[in-house]
């Protein structure tokens, strides 16, 4: 195991183990929220209203509703988490399923078709339209809601996996070992349960360690806007947009009029998320590293 | 012939996939029994569309409370857009190229793996990082390096965003340029090149160059993905005044009540259709402008 990719598991395992139990870990329970609090001191009583720098009390500080920040990023990376990890594997599963049926097929690799006026359109504005009508103050409940934006989410941006698996799968297709159970009067159905699938394990997890990179940024730039995974809370007197869940890249969005005064607001989810984009990216780039040697040492 | 009938096709398949897209928040609904797909709205607001294309009605927009008309006020914002499409995408594949072409392997490497790190953080992260650092700057020297967003009375160009939007081009031409650079530099032509006297300056420009340039232009729908994206995010996080900020901020009413009254369905087709013209634009853009390099380096028509 390289460093990049046991650095990157080992941190990927620490984040789960921290959104599995962050009961054991947060300061304060769920939802608990200290908007004005007193301390008695030799100076006489001195009052702290939120939102609070970081300090003993709140160790990442707290918002202007005077919910611990540590707390929300705690009970809120689990569906970061949850939903970087579910997305990617149903991207990896229909993408992979795709692929493998080009290959089968003999469709051959798509070739570049000339322009296409559509990809002017990122793929997150697309999704935005689909999870706007039902996210904000949303009927549905988080859960149900959290599994309609991930199935959303899902079936873009398909094109990358679909095509290595498609290339890998018809390679596999061409080598002796397959010709030789295809000339022994294999079927299709055992040709790809015993001769490709074992062999495609590795290629789609690295493609599934390479989605979960690509959906943490999707769920980023859609918190930007401010759709958060899980639902958006408006509230309407005074007309406020909030994260439903307090998933870390929703918080991100919501914090980020925080530029000019009370900083660690922003300070706290973006430096969560820059470690657990680091673990993801660490690795999947320890799982290519892993895979190129391998290869090297196939071939020589 | 066949891609040009294809190309031609998607021309004429886009707008509809954009009209469509536009009506899907009045489509897909949630209550609770779940989700509820209804299409009557949708045919509605595209029937109110085209009937709003005769009496204008289609061409007017709200912004808050007050009334705007689209002919008026879009040249402008398609004109931001399209400002920061081509300059700093110009800016940065060129210096991108010239680098990547420029630099031995290993000061190329070296580059290579410091941009690919920075290219690892999502558009939105450097963003914010470049506000935080101006205003880090501001508060710890006095100094004002850049504006973190516009503010109505600058001018268009701010340092940040333009800096943000020159460095993907830049980072994935400089790869692309050193990659090819190398595999170029060990080829056939290279070596005959360099025996017949020519100097190293002269094979990089007219032989290595001229061999990259084909590369970037079978790149250019991922780079142009990818500067598109950006924009979206710039223009929205820097509060610049193009066309796609309109989407967000008022086709869309966001923090306002009553969102799906607010729903400006015209706004957002016209917005999603300049989207598609600025695409193009750019895409015409960079083709010609490669193509005569490509005649400037090689002297070839």
């Amino acid at each position: 195991m390289n460093p990049k990719l046991a650095f990157g598991a080992a941190l990927l395992l620490a984040l789960s183990i921290v959104a599995l139990l962050p009961q054991g870990l947060a300061p304060y329970p769920r939802g608990y929220s200290d908007p004005i609090r007193f301390e008695e001191t030799a100076q006489g009583t001195m009052w702290y209203y939120a939102p609070e720098a970081p300090s003993p009390i709140f160790p990442l500080g707290s918002d202007h509703y005077g919910y611990d920040l540590l707390t929300v990023l705690l009970w809120g990376l689990r569906w970061t988490l949850a939903c970087v990890s579910l997305t990617a594997a149903m991207k990896t599963l229909l993408g992979a399923a795709i692929g493998i049926s080009r290959a089968l097929s003999k469709a051959g690799p798509k070739k570049d078709r000339g322009f296409s006026p559509l990809a002017g359109i990122p793929s997150f504005v697309f999704v935005f339209f689909l999870i706007y009508p039902v996210t904000i103050n949303s009927p549905l409940g988080s859960l149900r809601l959290f599994f309609y934006q991930c199935a959303v989410m899902t079936v873009f941006d398909l094109g990358g996996i679909i095509a290595s698996t498609a290339a890998k799968t018809s390679e596999l297709m061409g080598s002796s070992f397959v010709e030789s159970a295809i000339s022994s009067g294999a079927k299709r159905p055992w040709i790809l349960r015993y001769h490709i699938l074992p062999f495609l394990g590795e290629e789609l997890l690295e493609s599934f360690a390479d989605q979960t990179v690509a959906v943490l940024q999707l769920v980023g730039r859609l918190g930007i806007f401010s759709l958060f995974i899980g639902g958006t809370t408006r509230t309407y007197d005074p007309v406020i947009l909030t994260s439903t869940t307090g998933e870390i890249a929703g918080l991100i969005g919501l914090y980020r009029a925080r530029l000019l005064m009370n900083r660690w607001m922003l300070f706290a989810p973006l430096s969560a998320y820059l470690v657990i984009l680091a673990a993801f990216r660490s690795f999947s780039s320890g799982l290519r590293q892993r895979e190129r040697k391998q290869r090297r040492v196939r071939a020589a | 012939m066949r891609k040009a009938i294809l190309s031609l096709s998607r021309i004429f398949i886009a707008p509809l996939v954009v009209i469509a897209l536009a009506a899907s928040p009045l489509i897909v609904t949630g209550g609770e029994a779940g989700l509820s797909i209804q299409f009557r709205p949708a045919f509605e607001a595209l029937a109110l569309w085209f009937r709003g294309l005769s009496d204008g009605s289609s061409f007017r927009y709200l912004i808050g409370k007050t009334e705007w008309n689209l002919v008026q006020s879009t040249p402008r914002y398609f004109f931001v857009s399209l400002l920061y499409l081509l300059l700093p995408g110009s800016l940065g594949l060129s210096l991108g190229t010239a680098l990547g072409l420029a630099l031995v392997r290993a000061k190329s490497r070296l580059i290579g793996s410091a941009l690919n790190f920075i290219f690892a953080i999502p558009e939105f992260i450097m963003a914010l990082m470049l506000q935080l650092l101006a205003l880090y700057v501001l508060d710890l020297t006095g100094i004002k390096l850049a504006s973190i967003s516009y503010d109505g009375r600058g001018h268009y160009l701010l340092l940040l965003p333009f800096a943000l939007m020159t460095f993907y081009p830049f980072a994935y031409s400089f790869r692309l340029a050193s990659r090819k650079a190398i595999d170029a530099a060990d080829a056939d032509y290279t070596a005959y090149a360099r025996s017949k006297g020519l100097s190293e300056r002269t094979i990089r420009l007219r032989h290595i160059g001229a061999a990259v340039l084909p590369s970037m232009r079978a790149e250019l729908p991922t780079i142009l993905a990818i500067m598109q994206a950006n924009l979206f995010l710039c223009e929205f996080i820097f509060s610049l005044p193009g066309i796609t900020r309109l989407l967000f901020t008022s086709a869309f009413p966001g923090r306002l009540p009553g969102w799906l009254e607010g729903y400006q369905y015209p706004l957002a087709v016209w917005v999603l259709l300049g989207v598609l013209a600025l695409y193009s634009l750019a895409w015409l853009f960079y083709s010609l402008a490669l193509s005569l390099t490509r005649r400037g380096l090689t002297g070839e028509s």
